[in-house]
């Protein structure tokens, strides 16, 4: 058709049908051509804005459909899970969801109520009503709610409702780890324990890049063992109330890794309801807390004797007279009044003997050589909460024969049971860890402090001292089959400047299997009474058994074997051939 | 000739317009399908995070515990004694079954006194064990201590 019609044309240019005035024509026709194509263009824009504008006031004059949609908050920030060494949760993230209400576009409300209470029975009818009443723009219903529940209350399809999604921190074990996890504040950032130490590791940075995505942050491992921790914290909550005590603690200490695999203090608190965590009685003692460990710290003394080479176990020590020192008297509280030998020394927990003992190496050589097991210094691990041991500005003569029975220095337990780890471990003492290390990396940073061969005599003097019949104070804590060997320590508390000799701070330090030890376990327990109907509240009767329990309980999870065969072989007669 | 060229063009251009559109269209709406997918991908995520949650929850430590005192009376569990758990090396030898004629086939044997009958040599469980081989005492041998049992 075009086609034609254009031919049509080319024809009656050529025949001369045109007009003869064409070039005035077609001058007139290109100025037209040019004004229409610029009214043409103005009425495109002009129809272009018009449409713009017109729909800019149609949307400012329509009603708020898409309506308020509670406070934008941060959304929170992602935290890593926490696991134990066999995997399971010790802390997640979950995504909870919240329930608000928007009571400007409830219709009604009773029916709200109804229909919302079939799903969350335990709905506090009076308040809901009256806040969906208010007619207000925004209303918190009920916060922490389940999936289930998210999607059983999005079915019933209310008008004027929904839900935000927040993430919180949960712990699944509730207080049994809770000095080792730490808390998190509101704005799930770590503010105690290892959640803080996550924090430190460069969370905090990434998080402020921007990077901290929940799922590009790996699990953290940690050395606790989650059944051994249960356990632990249960005979510390149990002894506690058993022994009417104000605080206990415990843990327990792989002596050739260093590895943490459990550790508990009581009073402690629930993570996931932290109201009281940040109170004075409810800090972290295993670590945050300084105490002076009594007898516990003979052990090192009798350590320290021996490896200065100057005496060895068949030496003897007069204990027949107490030492006067100023105005200060030195007594055994099981006194023999008798010259003894160093084994007894050690087994009747003497006084008077451990005194002499340090007198061997002299006051310099005392206070270096517990510099050396790190029990004067800042313990280095990755626990924020860690406290500085105290000891005397100036060492004198008193201060070397208190300290030598662990009274006038006041150190942390987890300290005292890592230098016990390494009394037991053939000499190397290792810095305490909450994640896990093997053998090889726990060499590399060992230090040498004491000889093998006075690690050796030390297994002996703790197998000796629990030996059930051998006298010794911890034979409480032994368990058939597991081996035990300990010390025990009771200290008198100072009491308005003086020590008192009725409240006191008993410890007990054990390691087992003790011919080829694994583990060292140390408890505490602070200010026991005597059981119901029972006397005595030494360390031996309360302290010795938390251990026994801790043993008996945890040995098969971590892994040690049973043995009778020495059980029925007394410790080994004490001759040395290299003499 | 220069308008059909033109015309020919127009066709194309619209052509082409409309395949755009129409690719457009169905790429939104693949994304649309892709963001419904990733949604429920992270729904399914969330919840798996919180049955692991819940899994940790219903299997602590403490939780066994208390149910385990609850229920003393049914279940009667008993703490783990360490004479309980031994090597597996360490069990008795079971005694070899014996090649002896049982019972059984001795009356067969009676019965048939003039034929010689060989004995079966397949042996089942339940024709020598409980005469010729004493059972070897009855332990419990836990290799890994069950949960449940040692953590009361």
């Amino acid at each position: 058709m075009a086609a034609i019609w254009i031919k049509q044309k080319k024809a009656e240019l050529v025949t001369g049908i045109a007009p003869v005035f064409a070039l005035d024509a077609k001058k007139k026709k290109s100025g037209n051509r040019a004004r229409n194509r610029v009214v043409m263009a103005i009425a495109c824009f002009v129809g272009i804005y018009g449409i713009i504008g017109g729909r800019l006031v149609y949307y400012g004059m329509q009603e708020d459909t898409t309506g308020y949609n509670g406070p934008t908050g941060a959304v929170l920030a992602s935290r890593p899970d926490i696991l134990d060494r066999n995997g399971e949760v010790l802390a997640t993230d979950i995504k909870t969801a919240s329930l608000y209400a928007e009571p400007r576009k409830i219709v009604d409300p009773d029916e709200a109520i109804e229909l919302l209470s079939t799903v969350l029975p335990d709905l506090n009818f009076e308040q809901t009503y009256s806040r969906l009443k208010s007619g207000t723009g925004f209303a918190w219903l009920k916060r922490g709610l389940t999936p289930q529940q998210k999607s059983q209350i999005m079915a019933l399809g209310i008008p004027g409702i929904g839900f935000r999604t927040e993430k919180s921190r949960f712990y699944p074990g509730g207080p049994t780890a809770s000095h080792i996890l730490g808390l998190v504040n509101i704005d799930n950032q770590g503010i105690a324990g290892m959640e803080k130490y996550i924090d430190e590791q460069g969370l905090s940075d990434l998080r402020d890049v921007g990077l901290a995505d929940s799922r590009s942050l790996e699990p953290v491992k940690l050395s606790i063992d989650l059944r051994v921790q249960h356990v632990v914290r249960d005979v510390v909550v149990n002894a506690m109330q058993k022994f009417r005590a104000i605080a206990a603690g415990a843990v327990v200490i792989n002596v050739h890794t260093g590895e943490v695999l459990a550790m508990a203090s009581a009073p402690d608190f629930d993570p996931n309801n932290p109201y009281n965590a940040l109170d004075k009685d409810h800090l972290n003692r295993m670590s945050a807390g300084t105490y002076e460990m009594g007898s516990t710290i003979k052990s090192f003394t009798t350590a320290m004797a021996l490896d200065s080479g100057k005496v060895n176990l068949q030496s003897t020590f007069d204990a027949r007279r107490p030492i006067t020192i100023g105005r200060q008297t030195i007594r055994d509280f099981h006194g023999k009044n008798r010259i003894l030998t160093m084994p007894e020394v050690f087994i009747y927990s003497s006084n008077i003997g451990s005194a002499k003992e340090a007198d061997v190496v002299g006051i310099e050589g005392h206070r270096a050589f517990l510099h050396r097991m790190g029990l004067l210094d800042r313990m280095q691990t990755e626990l924020p909460e860690v406290a500085r041991p105290m000891e005397p500005k100036v060492w004198k003569k008193v201060h070397s024969i208190t300290i030598a029975f662990g009274h006038g220095m006041a150190t942390t337990p987890l300290q005292t049971a890592v230098g016990a780890a390494a009394l037991m471990n053939g000499g190397k003492l290792i810095e305490p860890t909450f994640l896990p290390r093997t053998i090889e990396e726990a060499n590399k940073v060992a230090k040498q402090v004491v000889s093998e061969k006075t690690s050796e005599d030390m297994r002996y003097l703790y197998r000796l001292n629990s030996e059930t019949g051998s006298g010794g104070s911890g034979s409480r804590a032994n368990v058939k089959g597991y081996r035990v060997g300990g010390k025990t320590g009771t200290a008198e508390k100072v009491i308005n400047g003086r020590y008192s000799s009725d409240v006191r701070f008993n410890a007990f330090v054990a390691a087992f299997p003790i011919d080829k030890p694994e583990y060292v376990v140390l408890t505490i327990i602070d200010e026991p009474k005597a059981e119901e109907g029972k006397v005595g509240a030494t360390a031996g009767f309360n302290a010795a058994p938390m251990v026994a329990d801790i043993i008996r309980r945890s040995a098969s999870f971590l892994g040690v074997q049973p043995d009778f065969r020495e059980e029925q072989e007394s410790a080994p007669l004490m001759v040395n051939f290299d003499q | 000739m220069l308008r059909t060229f033109d015309i020919i063009l127009i066709g194309l251009m619209i052509l082409a317009a409309a395949v755009t559109y129409k690719i457009k269209h169905d790429a939104e709406k693949q994304m649309t399908q892709v963001t419904r997918l990733q949604r429920m991908i992270t729904d399914e995520r969330d919840t798996i995070d919180l049955l692991k949650a819940d899994w940790s929850l219903l299997t602590q430590p403490n939780r066994l515990q208390k149910l385990v005192e609850t229920f003393q009376g049914q279940l009667d569990l008993q703490q783990v004694e360490a004479q309980q758990i031994i090597n597996i090396n360490e069990l008795p030898q079971p005694k070899p079954v014996s090649q002896d004629l049982d019972d059984v086939a001795n009356i067969i044997t009676e019965a048939n006194a003039g034929e010689k009958i060989k004995p079966d040599t397949t042996m089942t469980g339940s024709i020598n064990k409980p005469k010729a081989a004493p059972k070897p005492p009855k332990r419990i041998v836990p290799i890994a201590a069950p949960k449940a049992v040692g953590l009361y």
